[in-house]
Parts: C-alpha cells; structure tokens; sequence
C-alpha cells in the first residue's frame, strides 16, 4: 500500500466550537479521551466511521476535518 | 495512566505474579523429586489447572488494589472503554503474543525431536513459553498506549 499522511483540523475545530474539550468530543463519538488525543496528535488514524462521527460532531464534512497527503 | 493502561498494568503484575509463583513452585518439587515420579504428567496437569484459577484470584485482587489506589492518587474516576484503538491494539497484542508462543511451542518440540530435553521438561517449556508470550504482549500493548501507532 502507498504510504501517505493524514494530518486534521481537530484541535482549531474544538476551538471554533465553544473551546470544546477533548473529553466532550470523546463523549459525543463514543471513544475514550485518550483515542481523541492520539487522533489529534496525528498518532492513530482513525475508522471511516468514526471519521465520519467526528465531523459529525463539528457539523462539517469529513474533508474539512480530515486531509490526507499521498508522498509520490 | 489512562483505564486502558491501568488494564495493561494489571495484566502485567499478574502475569509477573503467577510466573514467580509458578516457578518456584515447579523448583520446589524438582528438588524433591516429583519431577522424576511416576505422577509427574498428572501433576504438571494438576498444577495448570490450579495455575489459571490462581490467575483469576490474582488478577481481581491485583484489579481492586490498584483501583483504590488509582482513585486514592488521581481523586476521579473514568470509566472503562473498550473503543476501535482498543480493540486494534488488542488484536496486534494477540498476533505477538500467538507468534511468540508458536516459537516456543517449535523449540520445546525441536528439543524433544532431538532427545535434549525429557518430556515433562517439554511440557514446563510449552507453559513458560505462554507465561513469556503474554508478558511480552503485554509489554507491547503499554508501549502502543504509551506511544501510539
């Protein structure tokens, strides 16, 4: 598989959001804090579905949460 | 330390616990002498079965303690998850834990094909190969917690 990296939005969003917290956002997708932190610090990518639910959180699209860069 | 650290640590004293306890419980009936004994399957069976019942005692009782004194120190409480990284480092634990007992399963056998060893000596190996497989697993399973994939 090509190996690529996902990078995301989700430290500026939980501030857009009324400075949501990180034990909020693990609250509405159903995760531990700790699977948010390392989902932040870009140390664990995600499921599509939890992606999804992330983003579902903020109310934006998933692209707006997540980017994705391919090292070609 | 996170629940899930918390988890991994209790794993850990336990398995440390049982694999002093059990090999020392094994030297002590090598020094009598009942591993050379008519008896010594049945016993080496007997003393598994007691070994995994040990397990659970320890494991609850290592459970509570560093509960209470996870809450005594930390003064909160978190609840027990078991999300998708969980069960991905679950998984990942599994695959090391069944490759490294698989080795030690192969050299006891590889031993006894080539007479090194007698056969109650094949049967210790297949059970502190476990004993080594978990510990290992669950060294790996705090270092992802830790560090992260």
């Amino acid at each position: 598989m090509k190996k690529g990296q996902i990078s995301n939005n989700i430290r500026r969003l939980r501030f857009d959001h009324d400075e949501m917290t990180q034990k909020e956002l693990a609250e509405k997708t159903g995760v531990s804090r700790q699977t948010i932190v390392a989902i932040e610090k870009a140390k664990y990518s995600p499921s599509l579905e939890l992606a999804f639910q992330i983003a579902y959180a903020f109310g934006r699209p998933v692209q707006d949460v997540f980017s994705y860069e391919n090292f070609e | 330390m996170s629940q899930q650290e918390k988890r991994v640590t209790v794993s850990l004293i336990t398995s440390l616990i049982l694999f002093v306890f059990f090999a020392s419980y094994m030297l002590g009936l090598h020094e009598q002498g009942r591993l050379a004994g008519p008896d010594v399957y049945s016993l080496i069976g007997k003393s598994f079965f007691v070994l995994i019942g040990g397990g659970i005692v320890v494991s609850i009782v290592v459970q509570i303690l560093v509960t209470i004194i996870h809450a005594i120190v930390t003064k909160g409480y978190e609840p027990m998850m078991n999300d998708e990284r969980d069960k991905l480092f679950s998984l990942k634990c599994m695959q090391i834990i069944l490759l490294i007992f698989s080795v030690g399963f192969v050299a006891s056998m590889a031993l006894l094909a080539l007479e090194m060893v007698v056969p109650h000596i094949v049967f210790l190996l297949i059970i502190f190969s476990m004993f080594i497989a978990n510990f290992i697993g669950d060294l790996v399973k705090l270092f992802l917690y830790r560090g992260g994939v």
